[in-house]
């Protein structure tokens, strides 16, 4: 059975229209909200640009084809610099498709094919638009790991045909209310540095729609105030500088909570995930529908985050370590490796066993045999805890040696954010103190949390990593997916029994690590006993 | 097994590399003080001294730095794993299982140039971890040595995978004989 050579779907050429013009519609905006009707036509140079984005892409759809023989499939693409990649069907490690809102009202799918060639890479293999009945067809030719199949076989469709999977009731469904409070309750550093720098930036604009009322910012002074006196005593001055910090807070505080929310909901609209002999399926999206899969042999762990309110909620987010996914924010070029966007404490390893679905202490990977280890298993003392090899308690750092965590990156910045408050204070007369020593406070609070949080055991055939202050990751790594171990530690610390555990694993861009800090020495080598030799 | 020293002359290239980091330290420290003096932020003197003092001290680990590291750095390279020892006042350990190696890398930069040294940079899957400040017959060397276990490990692993499945294989009696036993017993 053979395809093509085609061309892709002629939407290829206009379902980025949004983001090559955001430009142009922020500018015509800007005119209007200003009635600048000059400001276009003042800036056309810059804005032709964003013009050249749609013929690039119509010289990309005319100079791209997509074939596929009987073993491989052959894609062209490239005018001046022609490129020729010819992919074993064999190699193929994962054939998925996503919609976005132009695709979805033009009938179309975005088709990608990857294979083990882009571990280290960030981006796809093969990215084309066909017609969603095209794409299922090609999708249902190749199965990742086997020869191309023929699709008027009726048992090869089913067995493979997308439409089939979605009819059959998923493993695991995340409602909407759930994802609305997953996306609320996320950290939200990143989100408010991002709010606070397009803030500052658009602050221009802002103001043409915002008119400060004077009752309304005297009644939120006023509310400030009272609420000041009460902490810190009547007759408390507040400065100007300091109602507008407060007031920015909040409002980013609110926007960021109830914002992440809806944009949760909307990214991950029935979030379903499918469980298959070789691979997992997942499906999610409003706008943007993605529908893709992960084999399970290309899973080398998991990570379980958890921000600090979900930490005391008892709830977090459980993503895969899968090589070709979530390597990067961009879901254009990477699929996306999220497993369980809600998931409790104590369902976690259920999860992982029903995703691998397997004995997650195999004897034998690939033809590496882990050597002595089936052997411990049958003179395993089950009531011995030391020197035993298979599974440990977990390694936490030592009361003693909990001041080590103060030598971090949070300490510094906590500090550092001090300084700059009183030497504002002291160089311009601004006093905004109060705020460094909140963000000393929180600098603190955060080394505390990373204490806490640190710690390093082994169980099942995977090592778990906790680190971590107020979001904390909790890594799972396969033993037989661990590259390499090693250990830093300076020499006072080295003298007491302590050093930080670093493991090396296979990941998205070909590196990943996840270190324990400051636990007892032990955990090292009871680690590099589980590399596989 | 002991750790492998690198060569003498490693100290001799980390001096050399840590002076040229120096003038780059001082390129920039020029340029922020020009840069906060016009500004008006920093007038003091106590700022400028202390600028100073930084790049002092800096100054006086050149010769000092190097001759410890070189008493902390050692690999040893075992019959399944390499470990690589390094670190002045952070000391680090690192094994690498040898069947875990993708490739080996000789790389000479131009300051090693001078002094006619390698470094043996190691690849596995989730990174890469160096021998520093080897000379070339060493860098061939460990580089042999490794291809030589790699292979030999490969071999083995390979020959237990097999010698495995005939086990399994003649453990595992034939269906259709049992079944029918079991159905006349």
């Amino acid at each position: 059975m053979s395809f093509g050579p085609k061309r892709g779907h002629i939407v290829t050429i206009f379902e980025h229209i949004i983001s090559d013009s955001f430009l142009l519609i922020a500018a015509l905006v800007y005119g209007f909200v200003t009635r600048n009707p000059w400001f276009l036509l003042d800036n056309l140079p810059v804005l032709l640009v964003v013009l050249i984005a749609p013929v690039i892409r119509l010289i990309g759809y005319l100079c791209t084809t997509l074939q596929i023989t009987d073993d491989k499939i052959i894609y062209r693409t490239g005018w001046l610099n022609k490129s020729v990649s010819e992919i074993p069907v064999k190699s193929v490690t994962t054939v998925d498709l996503t919609q976005n809102i132009i695709n979805q009202f033009t009938g179309t799918c975005s088709l990608a094919i990857d294979n083990a060639g882009n571990m280290a890479e960030d981006s796809t293999q093969v990215r084309m638009t066909f017609g969603r009945q095209e794409a299922e067809e090609i999708r249902s030719m190749i199965k990742p790991g086997s020869a191309v199949a023929d699709i008027s076989d009726g048992e090869a469709v089913s067995q493979f045909h997308g439409v089939s999977d979605i009819n059959t009731k998923p493993q695991y469904r995340c409602p909407a209310h759930r994802l609305f409070i997953m996306g609320a309750i996320k950290g939200k550093a990143e989100f408010i540095a991002s709010f606070w720098a397009l803030f500052i930036a658009g602050i221009g604009v802002l103001l043409n729609f915002i008119n400060v009322d004077e009752n309304s910012a005297h009644m939120t002074e006023t509310w400030i105030e009272k609420v000041t006196e009460m902490i810190m005593g009547p007759g408390t001055y507040l400065t100007g500088y300091t109602v507008l910090i407060v007031e920015v807070l909040m409002a980013l505080i609110v926007i960021s909570v109830v914002g992440g929310g809806i944009y949760a909901v909307i990214k991950y609209m029935d979030f379903s995930l499918w469980k298959q002999e070789d691979a997992l399926r997942i499906r999610y999206g409003f706008f943007t529908k993605k529908s893709y899969t992960i084999p399970k042999d290309r899973i080398t762990g998991f990570e379980y985050k958890q921000s600090l309110i979900m930490r005391i909620a008892r709830v977090g987010m459980l993503q895969c370590i899968a090589i070709g996914y979530g390597s990067g924010g961009n879901e254009d070029t990477s699929e996306e490796s999220l497993l369980f966007p809600w998931i409790s404490d104590n369902e976690v390893e259920d999860a992982i066993e029903m995703v691998l679905g397997e004995d997650t202490y195999p004897a034998e990977k690939d033809g590496l045999k882990l050597i002595g280890k089936e052997e411990e298993l049958e003179t395993r003392d089950p009531q011995s805890k030391q020197g035993s090899s298979v599974d440990h308690r977990p390694f936490r750092p030592k009361t003693s040696s909990a001041y080590y965590f103060l030598y971090s990156m949070s300490m510094v910045a906590g500090i550092a954010g001090l300084a700059a408050a009183i030497l504002l204070y002291e160089i311009k007369g601004i006093d905004i103190r109060w705020l460094g020593i909140l963000v000393l406070l929180l600098g603190i609070g955060s080394c505390f949390l990373q204490f806490r949080n640190s710690e390093l055991a082994a169980s099942g055939g995977m090592i778990q990593v906790k680190s971590g202050g107020f979001n904390t990751v909790r890594a799972y790594i396969r033993e037989t997916s661990l590259e390499s171990v090693s250990e830093l530690a300076s020499v006072f610390k080295r003298r007491k029994g302590i050093t930080s555990v670093t493991c090396y694993y296979m990941a998205p861009r070909g590196t990943g690590n996840v270190t324990a800090r400051n636990i007892p020495i032990e955990a090292y080598g009871e680690t590099k006993d589980r590399l596989i030799y | 097994m002991e750790f492998q020293k690198p060569d003498k002359r490693a100290i001799n290239w980390w001096q050399t590399k840590r002076f040229l980091t120096l003038i780059m330290i001082v390129a920039v420290v020029l340029a922020i003080r020009a840069i906060l003096t016009a500004t008006g932020v920093l007038d003091g003197r106590a700022a400028k001294i202390g600028m100073w003092v930084i790049v002092a001290l800096y100054f006086v680990t050149i010769p000092l730095m190097p001759r410890i590291e070189y008493k902390q750095w050692g690999y040893k390279i075992l019959e399944d794993q390499v470990v690589i020892r390094h670190g002045i006042f952070w000391r680090s350990e690192t094994v690498i299982p040898i069947i875990r190696i993708q490739n080996i890398t000789k790389d000479q930069g131009p300051v090693a140039r001078m002094f006619d040294l390698f470094d043996v940079e190691i690849s596995i899957a989730s990174g890469a971890f160096d021998i520093c400040g080897v000379t070339e017959e060493t860098a061939d060397a460990i580089s042999q040595n490794l291809k030589n276990r790699l292979y030999a490990r490969i071999e083995e692993s390979e020959g237990d995978s097999q010698k495995a499945a005939a086990d399994l294989k003649n453990d595992t009696p034939a269906t259709g004989e049992d079944s029918q036993d079991n159905g006349e017993q």
